[in-house]
C-alpha cells in the first residue's frame, strides 16, 4: 500500500500550490456580483460624480468597498453553511407573508434595474447611430438564448470574460491623462461639498453598490457552486478580489470623467452622454471604449438581475419544478423570458418616463433593504442554523453597524429625490 | 370559519395545519394558556399514517408540550383542553417525533410517488375515530393564497389543492438532521436508483451528500452510477472518506475508476488508505489507461482460470471467489502465463462432466480488442460480431479486462 500511494500521489503537487488551486476554484460569485453592480445605473452614478465633482469623490470608494466586502461576506457564510438560498432560508425561518413581501418587491425593483440596463444598451446604441428598435432586440435575444440554451458552466464562463471586459473603463481611465496626486489625494483625504448635489452623487454612489438582488444572488451562486464550508477562508479571498476590483473600477470611471468633462466644464446626465462628450477631450478610442464598457456592464447586469428574479421566485414558492428535465423549471424560464422581454419592449415605449422607474427602483430597493438584512442577520445569529459560523459579537456589531448605515443612506437617497431640498 | 370544515360522509374530520397555528389554547377552567406553535406526531413502524401526539403551545417566551391525551377539541376557532395544569416543561422530543410546524412546513421533501423534490405549503390532518392522524402534505399553490388570506378571491377559490399522500412523503431534513427516520429512507431505498439520482441532483450539495451516506452502500453505488457526471464530481469531493471507500468496494470496478478519476489528488490518497488491497490493486491497474481507450473503459469484473484444470476445480474457484465480482456470466481460460485462449459460459460449466479438462470444453476466443483500442473501434467489433461482451488483451495477449455491451452504451449515450 504504502508504494501504492506515493505511485498516485504527484511529486509536483505542493501545498502552496494546492492552496492556489483552491482560491480559483471558488473565485467567481464575489467578483461576478460586485461587477455586475457596476452596470449601467452604477457607471451612470461614477461618471456623473466625475464629471461634476472631479477627484473629490474618490474617497466614497473606500466605504463602497468595505461594504461590498461586509454584506458579500455575509451572504458568502450563510449560502456555504446552509447550502440554501436566501429565499428559502427565509421561508424556512420566518413567514410566508414576509418571504412574499420580500419577493415580490425585489422583483419588481429587478425588474426597473433592467430597465435600466436596456436603456445603457440603447444608448450606446444611439452613440453608433444603431436604431435602438434593432439593438435592443438583439441584446434581449441574445441574453435570452445564452441562459435558455447555455449550461451553468458556460454562463459563467461567459460572465467572468465579461467581468475581465471591463478592464476598458482602466483603460479608458488611464487615455484620459488623469492628474494622478490629485486622484491619490482625493481617496486619501476625505472632503465634502456642503450641497445637496454633493450629498446626493455620494448616497447614490453607495445605493447602488448595495442592493436586494446582489444579496439574493451571491448566496444562490455561492448554493450552486457547491464548495463546502471548509473552503469559507477561500470564499474571502473571492470577495475580497471582489471588493477591490469593483472599487477599482469605479476609481477609474471616475477619474476619467474627472481629468476630462470636469476640467472642461461639462455636466452629463448619463453614462452614455459621457462617452460622446470624451471623445473630444480624450479621443475618439477613450469614447469607444467607454461605449463598449457600457454595452457590456448593460449585457451582464441585466442577465444576472433577470436570472436572480427567477431564482428568486421559484425558490420561495417551490416552483423548481420536476426533477427529470435536467434543466430549470418552465416556470424559471418562464420568468427569466418576461423579465427580458417585458423589459425591452417598454425601453421602446416613446416618452417612457424613465427616470422616474428608476428612482421608483431605488426606493423599492429601501423598502426591501432593512427587512432582507435583519433577517440575514437572525439567520446569521442562529446556532442551530450556523453551528461555529454564527456570528460573534464583534461580527455582530460592524455589521449592525453596516446594516443601518446602508439603511440611512438609502433611505436619504429616497427622502432627496421626492423632498428635493429638505436635507 | 365554519365553511372550512370538511366532512366526508364518514364523517371525518379534516384540518389544515396553516389554519390551527397561533390559534388561542384553553384550558378546562377556560382560561387560555397560550397559542397553538406546533403539533407533534409520532412515527411508528407499520403505521402507515404518523399520529398526534401533543402539542406545543407558546405563551410568552416559554413553550410547553401537552399530550394528545388532554386535548379535548383540536380544530377550527380555538384549541381546547380537557384538564388544566397538564403542561410539559422542558420536555425532551424522541427521534420518532416529527414537529410538523418547525420540521416540515415550507420546508422541502422528496415526493417519492412524482419523484421530485417539492416545498410543503401547508398539511392536512385527519381525525379518524378519536385519533389525529397526518394523512397527506399540500404543496399546491391555493395552499399559498390560504396561508396569505387570499382563499375567498372568486378565481383561486376554483383552484384545486394538490395532496401529497404521506406514504409517498419521504423527509429531506430528516436524513441530515438529529431525526433519523428509518421509514423515510425506506420509502426512498425502494425507488430505481436513476430516480433516486434525479432526486439527488435537485438538492444542493449538502443534502445530497446526507442523502447518498445514508443510503446502504449498495444503493449509494448504484445511484452514484446514473449522478450526471458534472454534478457526482462535486458530490463524490464532499463525502466522507470511509463513507466514499466502503461505496467504491460496492462498485464495478471501471465505475470506481471514474469515480477515482473525479477525485482531487488529496481524496485520492484518503480513499487509497481506506480501500481494501485487492481493489486497490485493481483501480491503480486501471487509472493507468486513457480513458476513451478500451483500457479506459474495461471492467475488471472477469475471472480466469488455468487451463489444465478440470470441470469440479473451475465450479469450485467460482463458488468460492463469486463475492467478489458483480456478476459472472464466462469463465476465461488462460495458459500458465495468463494468455488468453478460450472462454467457457456457466452454462457449459454447469452441464459438462465433472472430471472432464476445462480446456475440452471452452470455446476459442476470436475476437478481443487491445487495451489502446479506440472506443469506437472496440463498439464497431462487437456491433459486427454480435458480442456481448469482448475481452481485451495488451500486446502479449494476456487478458487484462472486459467491456461489456452496457459499457458502450453508456460511452455511446452519455445522458441517459
Amino acid at each position: 500500500m504504502q508504494t501504492l500511494e506515493k505511485e498516485i500521489r504527484p511529486s509536483r503537487f505542493t501545498a502552496a500550490k494546492m492552496k492556489w488551486l483552491l482560491i480559483l476554484s471558488v473565485i467567481g460569485p464575489g467578483i461576478i456580483t460586485g461587477t455586475a453592480d457596476n452596470d449601467a445605473g452604477g457607471i451612470t452614478t461614477y461618471a456623473v460624480a466625475g464629471a461634476s465633482f472631479g477627484y473629490k469623490m474618490l474617497w466614497i470608494l473606500l466605504i463602497i468597498a468595505f461594504i461590498l466586502g461586509i454584506t458579500q461576506e455575509m451572504g458568502a457564510r450563510l449560502g456555504l453553511v446552509t447550502g440554501k438560498g436566501l429565499a428559502a432560508l427565509i421561508r424556512e425561518n420566518f413567514s410566508i407573508k414576509i418571504t412574499t413581501f420580500v419577493v415580490l418587491v425585489t422583483f419588481s425593483a429587478n425588474w426597473a434595474n433592467v430597465l435600466a440596463d436596456f436603456a445603457g444598451i440603447a444608448s450606446v446604441a444611439d452613440i453608433y447611430g444603431v436604431p435602438r428598435y434593432v439593438a435592443v432586440p438583439i441584446a434581449a435575444l441574445l441574453i435570452w438564448l445564452i441562459v435558455y440554451k447555455g449550461s451553468f458552466k458556460l454562463v459563467q464562463k461567459i460572465f467572468l470574460t465579461s467581468t475581465v471586459l471591463f478592464l476598458s473603463y482602466v483603460i479608458a481611465g488611464y487615455m484620459a491623462h488623469p492628474d494622478w496626486s490629485a486622484a491619490v489625494d482625493g481617496i486619501i483625504r476625505p472632503t465634502m461639498d456642503m450641497n445637496t448635489a454633493f450629498f446626493y452623487t455620494a448616497v447614490a454612489m453607495i445605493g447602488t453598490t448595495v442592493t436586494a438582488w446582489g444579496q439574493f444572488f451571491v448566496q444562490s451562486y455561492y448554493v450552486d457552486k457547491g464548495v463546502s464550508s471548509e473552503f469559507m477562508k477561500y470564499s474571502r479571498w473571492d470577495i475580497i478580489a471582489a471588493a477591490f476590483w469593483t472599487s477599482l473600477v469605479a476609481f477609474f470611471i471616475v477619474i476619467a470623467t474627472a481629468a476630462t468633462l470636469n476640467v472642461a466644464g461639462v455636466t452629463i446626465q448619463d453614462a452614455g452622454q459621457a462617452a460622446m462628450a470624451l471623445e473630444p477631450l480624450a479621443g475618439a478610442f477613450a469614447k469607444h471604449l467607454f461605449a463598449w464598457g457600457l454595452l457590456n456592464a448593460s449585457l451582464l447586469g441585466l442577465a444576472v438581475v433577470a436570472m436572480t428574479s427567477s431564482y428568486l421566485v421559484t425558490e420561495a414558492f417551490g416552483w423548481e419544478g420536476r426533477v427529470d428535465l435536467k434543466k430549470e423549471s418552465p416556470v424559471f424560464y418562464g420568468l427569466f423570458t418576461f423579465c427580458v422581454f417585458s423589459t425591452a419592449a417598454a425601453i421602446l415605449i416613446p416618452g417612457l418616463p424613465l427616470v422616474q422607474i428608476i428612482v421608483g427602483s431605488q426606493m423599492l430597493n429601501t423598502f426591501v433593504l432593512p427587512v432582507l438584512f435583519i433577517a440575514i442577520l437572525v439567520l446569521l445569529n442562529k446556532k442551530k442554523l450556523m453551528g461555529k459560523f454564527a456570528n460573534g459579537l464583534f461580527a455582530n456589531i460592524v455589521s449592525w453597524l453596516s446594516v443601518a448605515f446602508i439603511v440611512i443612506m438609502a433611505s436619504m437617497l429616497v427622502v432627496m429625490t421626492f423632498m428635493p431640498g429638505s436635507l | 370559519m365554519a365553511g372550512c370544515w370538511r366532512l366526508s360522509p364518514k364523517s371525518r374530520l379534516m384540518i389544515f395545519l396553516s389554519q390551527i397555528l397561533n390559534l388561542p389554547v384553553v384550558d378546562s377552567r377556560e382560561a387560555e394558556i397560550g397559542r397553538l406553535k406546533d403539533v407533534v406526531v409520532q412515527v411508528r413502524d407499520g403505521a402507515k399514517y404518523p399520529e398526534v401526539s401533543g402539542i406545543v403551545v407558546k405563551s410568552g417566551r416559554k413553550e410547553s408540550v401537552i399530550p394528545y391525551r388532554f386535548i379535548e377539541n383540536l380544530g377550527y376557532g380555538e384549541i381546547t383542553l380537557k384538564k388544566s395544569d397538564c403542561c410539559i416543561e422542558g420536555y425532551k422530543f424522541s427521534n420518532s417525533e416529527i414537529l410538523l410546524a418547525r420540521d416540515l412546513m415550507d420546508q422541502q421533501i422528496f415526493d417519492v410517488g412524482g419523484i421530485r423534490v417539492v416545498r410543503v405549503n401547508d398539511l392536512e390532518l385527519v381525525k379518524i375515530e378519536e385519533k389525529f392522524l397526518l394523512m397527506s402534505i399540500d404543496v399546491s399553490n391555493r395552499a399559498l393564497l390560504r396561508r396569505m388570506g387570499l382563499v375567498n378571491i372568486p378565481f383561486i377559490r376554483k383552484t384545486r389543492s394538490h395532496f401529497i399522500d404521506w406514504g409517498n412523503v419521504s423527509l429531506v431534513k430528516g436524513l441530515a438532521g438529529n431525526l433519523q427516520l428509518k421509514t423515510s429512507k425506506e420509502k426512498l431505498e425502494k425507488l430505481h436508483p436513476a430516480d433516486i439520482a434525479n432526486l439527488i441532483e435537485n438538492l444542493n450539495f449538502q443534502e445530497s451528500t446526507n442523502l447518498v451516506q445514508s443510503l446502504d452502500e449498495e444503493t449509494a453505488a448504484e445511484v452514484l452510477e446514473e449522478v450526471e457526471p458534472e454534478y457526482k464530481e462535486s458530490l463524490l469531493q464532499r463525502i466522507n472518506p470511509s463513507n466514499l471507500a466502503e461505496i467504491v468496494e460496492e462498485m464495478p470496478t471501471d465505475e470506481a475508476a471514474d469515480v477515482i478519476q473525479a477525485l482531487s489528488e488529496q481524496k485520492k490518497i484518503q480513499l487509497f488508505k481506506r480501500l481494501g488491497v485487492r481493489k486497490a490493486r485493481e483501480l491503480h491497474r486501471l487509472s493507468k489507461y486513457k480513458e476513451d481507450t478500451a483500457g479506459g473503459m474495461m471492467s475488471g469484473d472477469f475471472m480466469f482460470v488455468r487451463n489444465d484444470i478440470t470441470v469440479q476445480q473451475a465450479a469450485l474457484r467460482i463458488r468460492k471467489a463469486s463475492e467478489q465480482y458483480s456478476s459472472i456470466y464466462h469463465v476465461f481460460i488462460t495458459d500458465e502465463d495468463k494468455h488468453l485462449e478460450g472462454i467457457v459460459s456457466i452454462r457449459t460449466l454447469l452441464l459438462a462432466k465433472q472430471r472432464e479438462k476445462i480446456s475440452s470444453i471452452m470455446s476459442k476466443v476470436h475476437h478481443t480488442v487491445r487495451t489502446n483500442a479506440d472506443v469506437e473501434d472496440v463498439a464497431r467489433i462487437m456491433t459486427k460480431y454480435n458480442l456481448l461482451s469482448v475481452a481485451v488483451t495488451d500486446r502479449k495477449k494476456v487478458i487484462k479486462g472486459i467491456i461489456t455491451v452496457d459499457d458502450i452504451l453508456r460511452y455511446l449515450i452519455p445522458d441517459a
